[in-house]
């Protein structure tokens, strides 16, 4: 019924997304999602200035200049944290172990819940049941403290945290995914393909995550936003790596320290700031994507403005067509 | 006796976001009496639907909207919103295609129905939910099926309570969209049959959309066939059945599988033109057998060639004889 | 399946899940690299006694199930070892603590609720406009501020700049809990709980502001509301009567999902704050590798969480008559 109201006709729209090139397509977004667009500017602008950190800050941000709190001045621009230590290069730093721990985290998390949400939506039954009850357990688990717990029992360290930010990740991956791999499979060109006699791995690759692929895409950009989250609590509780500067950590600092009863804004704002840029980008990213290819979210039958009605152009002179003479001719 | 419903030149277009506007309805007109049945039939897309939204005023934001549609001599379209909301459901009300989800999943049947009594405020308190199971036993539905849910009912049965929540007000006009769509070809003539008679005995107009011919040459009286947009032919069923004056029409009818006869199924090549983009000529030529040059390049205009009976198609223009073969207007394969 | 027999699923399900966390708790520290005993005496303050007491406690001479069955007597008679901290029970803590909590993050919730589906309302209502910008930026904001960060803000300006409310709390504040009557120690039982309660409430409005707006604005494009706008109802008449009843489904099972969030938020918010809950009590014992106290506190939490949603499945029970499987 709805596809009634919205035109143009189904096999004209089919061609036409199939042909569009992804140039014009990023063109498109851009002009009808702005936020989507500076989310990704300001994202790879934050990511760059990261990763080159080991040329482009200032000082080691290990190293200490003074005994407290000293705001910002222009050798150190964005000031000193109570160990003395330059802000803008911890800031730098820290945002490069933030997203490396995001990053990886989401790939283990990604690769974990694709896999799984394949396994569960391509071969259903036994092995769905099996998966789904699985998944639905670990939904019901409050993530984060379980982190913490793992965390506080394993110990310490840059890839321990990476991973077991990772293993607790993939299950809201896993639902989707598996959502989309049953609709999948039930379309007329995957059943084709096995009726034709296609092996599992043939179909699975080439029908059926093409067809996933967006998808994943979409929960990759917002697992990452979750991740750098979950870093910035578990090293806000201290069960980050102690050997290495986090955004989490800067934030466990400024705490620690009291930064905020003192008023040394200088050495909380940014860090925070910094995550809250991050994630704020990448789920603009990601909404952006969701709502693409969520097009029932286009729909909605309330709306404050009204359709456009042509004005009557209704004059007493008759029109002289040939229809109306014929018209009156006929009995 | 003056039509119940009056469609005048209503044309209906959508803005899109990459620009260009698409047209689905060009320019369509049309007049129902009571007690009429109209068959309005066409392909996927051709915008018949969209017509019935339109009459209505139940378009999107993006539509533009053009025509004038006239219930019992008041026109709807142009007035206030105010005015048009309470036309509906109360001069017109409409059955959708897939009514099984008209219903809203939360509240029971019998309470959506006296919702739309109520609201307008012709029936209400206890004669609203006395006229509740009085419309579903009319629609062959028991009375006490009201205190139910939708999702209780079967795919039929909810065809048959959204036919009856539609009857609540005695609307004059009753707009069918697809009514069987959906259902299986038992309850499709029961459906039907309930129409015929509903019409009939409240004096109703009825205009049924549909790409089903068949259903159509049997349950109305009329027809107006529309393809790209526009109404390319309209007239008495068995006249067009008989007696086809545009290619598309006859095309249609040789579609129609015959049950008692050998011949082939024949299809129509080709798909319908995209509405985003200006058509041409007429809008049917790259598909008709009987095109010629100036098909291509002049738009037909509806003229009558008969007793009520109105086509659009340049063969049927005594002007442009000579182009056309020697063989009669009407071809058989 | 009847109805009663979904709520039953549900209700199973809870109680399975409720023992493989106490499980895997148990497990968890027995998996430890290294041996238990050493692991578990890492503590700084151990003294000998601690030690026999811990190798009693946990009965780390015996095999495994032994002890894990031993686990499991104390656990059902309520005996949660003690705290290495403070030599208190691990239940006396936890009980303690949880009073404290719970008022916080329910004024916490419920003013982000309500606020969220309001702005969520307000945005699907205004859709297309700039109120609905505002309205959306604002949640999106406020969803991506980290909430250790928020509470430092806060503390920031209330405390720091403007010096409106005290810092941090001794716990005597809520001690109108066991004397109801007395309204300075409500007053000062509300000073305290104020700013982490706002806390908890602006990050969560964010969430929830999407949530619903969301929610209405995939029901606003159903059939059925295409229906109402034909039967000639008002848009107030079929956002109050259609939309809202049928938007807020999905809400509710996206609000349950969101407990976890909660649970991890509090625990950030009651250590920027040092307020004596729940989620402090989990910080600081992690901090100190109070290994007692930190499974209580984490079974406890998880236990929380886990009654919520069971609370959350029998609203969305009550709330939809299409449930059957």
């Amino acid at each position: 019924m709805t596809q009634m109201v919205l035109a143009p006709t189904p096999d004209d729209a089919a061609q036409e997304t199939s042909k569009q090139s992804p140039v014009r397509w990023a063109l498109q977004q851009a002009r009808s999602n702005p936020g989507a667009v500076v989310g990704a500017v300001v994202f790879t602008a934050l990511m760059v200035l990261a990763f080159a950190s080991p040329w482009l800050a200032p000082y080691n941000p290990d190293e200490s200049f003074s005994n407290g709190y000293q705001a910002p001045s222009t050798a150190h621009w964005l000031g000193l944290d109570d160990g003395g230590n330059d802000i803008l290069s911890q800031l730098m730093f820290g945002t490069r172990t933030s997203l490396l721990v995001g990053f990886g985290a989401s790939f283990l998390a990604i690769a974990i819940g694709v896999v799984l949400g394949l396994a569960a939506g391509y071969w259903g039954r036994r092995t769905d049941a099996g998966i789904s009850s699985v998944t639905d357990f670990f939904l019901v688990i409050p993530e984060v403290p379980l982190m913490m717990v793992i965390a506080a029992v394993w110990g310490q360290g840059l890839w321990k945290m990476t991973l077991i930010i990772g293993i607790l990740l993939w299950t809201w991956t896993v639902r989707v995914i598996r959502a989309q791999v049953m609709s999948v499979k039930e379309r007329v060109y995957v059943r084709r393909s096995r009726a034709l006699g296609g092996t599992d791995w043939w179909i699975i690759t080439r029908h059926v995550l093409p067809q996933v692929a967006p998808l994943i895409i979409v929960n990759f950009v917002l697992t990452v936003a979750v991740a750098i989250f979950d870093e910035s609590a578990l090293s806000f509780l201290g069960l980050g790596d102690p050997r290495v500067i986090s955004l989490g950590r800067i934030l466990d600092n400024a705490n620690q320290g009291g930064a905020a009863t003192l008023g040394a804004w200088w050495a909380l704002i940014p860090a925070g700031a910094v995550i809250a840029i991050l994630i704020l980008s990448l789920t603009l990213m990601g909404q952006a994507v969701e709502d693409a290819l969520n097009p029932r979210l286009k729909v909605s039958y309330l709306s404050r403005k009204h359709f456009l009605l042509i004005p009557n152009r209704r004059s007493n002179v008759p029109d002289p067509t040939p229809t109306e003479l014929t018209r009156s001719e006929a009995a | 006796m003056s039509a119940m419903l009056e469609v005048d030149d209503l044309s209906i277009a959508f803005r899109t976001e990459e620009g260009p506007q698409v047209e689905a309805v060009r320019g369509v007109s049309f007049s129902v009496n009571r007690g009429e049945r109209l068959g309005l039939v066409g392909e996927s897309g051709c915008g018949k639907s969209t017509t019935l939204f339109g009459i209505m005023g139940l378009l999107p934001n993006t539509a533009v909207v053009g025509g004038t549609v006239t219930i019992d001599g008041r026109e709807i379209l142009h007035g206030t919103q105010e005015e048009l909301r309470a036309a509906r459901w109360a001069d017109v009300a409409m059955v959708f295609q897939g009514a099984m989800n008209a219903f809203n999943p939360v509240k029971t049947i019998g309470w959506q129905i006296v919702e739309a009594m109520e609201v307008k405020g012709k029936y209400s308190g206890a004669q609203a939910r006395q006229r509740v199971g009085e419309l579903l036993e009319l629609v062959g539905i028991p009375a006490e099926r009201a205190q139910r849910f939708p999702h209780e009912f079967s795919g039929g049965m909810r065809q048959r309570a959204a036919l009856a929540m539609a009857l609540a007000n005695d609307p004059k006009v009753l707009l069918a969209d697809e009514p069987t769509t959906a259902l299986d070809v038992m309850v499709q003539a029961q459906i039907l049959d309930l129409l015929e008679r509903l019409t009939d005995e409240l004096e109703l107009a009825l205009v049924l959309v549909t790409h089903d011919l068949p259903m159509v040459t049997e349950t109305c009286r009329r027809a107006a066939i529309m393809y790209a947009g526009k109404i390319v032919e309209e007239g008495p069923t068995d006249i067009l059945y008989a007696d086809p004056r545009h290619p598309y029409t006859r095309l249609l009818f040789e579609a129609m599988p015959e049950i008692l006869d050998d011949r082939e199924v024949a299809s129509i090549p080709g798909t319908p033109p995209r509405m985003d983009r200006e058509i041409v000529g007429c809008s049917f030529a790259p598909r008709c057998p009987s095109a010629v040059a100036v098909c291509g390049t002049r738009e037909p205009q509806i003229r009558v060639v008969g007793t009520r009976h109105e086509a659009a198609c340049h063969r049927n223009d005594p002007d442009l004889a000579e182009q056309f073969s020697a063989s009669a207007v009407t071809e058989s394969t | 399946m009847s109805r009663s027999d979904w709520l039953f699923r549900r209700l199973v399900r809870a109680l399975v899940t409720t023992f493989v966390i106490v499980t895997f708790n148990f497990f968890l520290f027995r998996v430890m690299p290294g041996d238990a005993v050493s692991n578990l005496s890492r503590i700084p303050h151990a003294t000998p006694q601690l030690k026999a007491e811990i190798a009693a406690q946990f009965g780390l001479d015996q095999p495994v199930w032994h002890q894990y069955i031993s686990y499991l007597q104390q656990l059902a008679q309520g005996n949660l070892g003690l705290s290495y901290q403070d030599q208190q029970s691990v239940v006396s803590n936890l009980w303690q603590a949880i009073t404290h909590s719970v008022p916080m993050v329910a004024l916490g919730t419920v003013l982000s609720v309500v606020f969220g589906i309001a702005s969520g309302l307000w945005a699907a209502w205004r859709r297309g406009t700039v109120q609905e910008k505002l309205s959306t930026s604002s949640a999106m904001f406020f969803y991506s501020l980290p909430t250790q960060f928020l509470g430092m803000i806060l503390i920031l300006i209330f405390v720091g700049w403007l010096g409106w409310f005290p810092s941090g709390g001794t716990g005597n504040e809520f001690d109108f809990l066991n004397d109801p009557s007395s309204a300075d120690q409500m007053a000062s039982g509300l000073r305290a709980m104020f700013l982490p309660a706002l806390t908890l409430a602006l990050i969560l409005y964010g969430q929830y502001t999407l949530i619903v707006r969301s929610g209405l604005l995939e029901t606003l494009g159903e059939d059925y509301i295409l229906t109402a706008k034909a039967k000639g109802l008002s848009d107030r008449r079929i956002m109050m009567k259609h939309a809202f009843r049928n938007g807020m489904l999905p809400v509710v099972t996206l609000v349950a999902l969101s407990f976890g969030f909660i649970a991890a938020g509090t625990i950030l918010i009651e250590d920027v704050f040092s307020y004596p809950g729940l989620g402090l009590l989990l910080a600081d014992a992690i901090r100190a590798r109070d290994y007692p106290l930190l499974q209580g506190a984490f079974l406890l939490i998880t236990i929380c969480v886990i009654v919520a949603n069971l609370l959350a499945d029998l609203l969305y029970f009550r709330l939809d008559p299409r449930i059957t499987t």
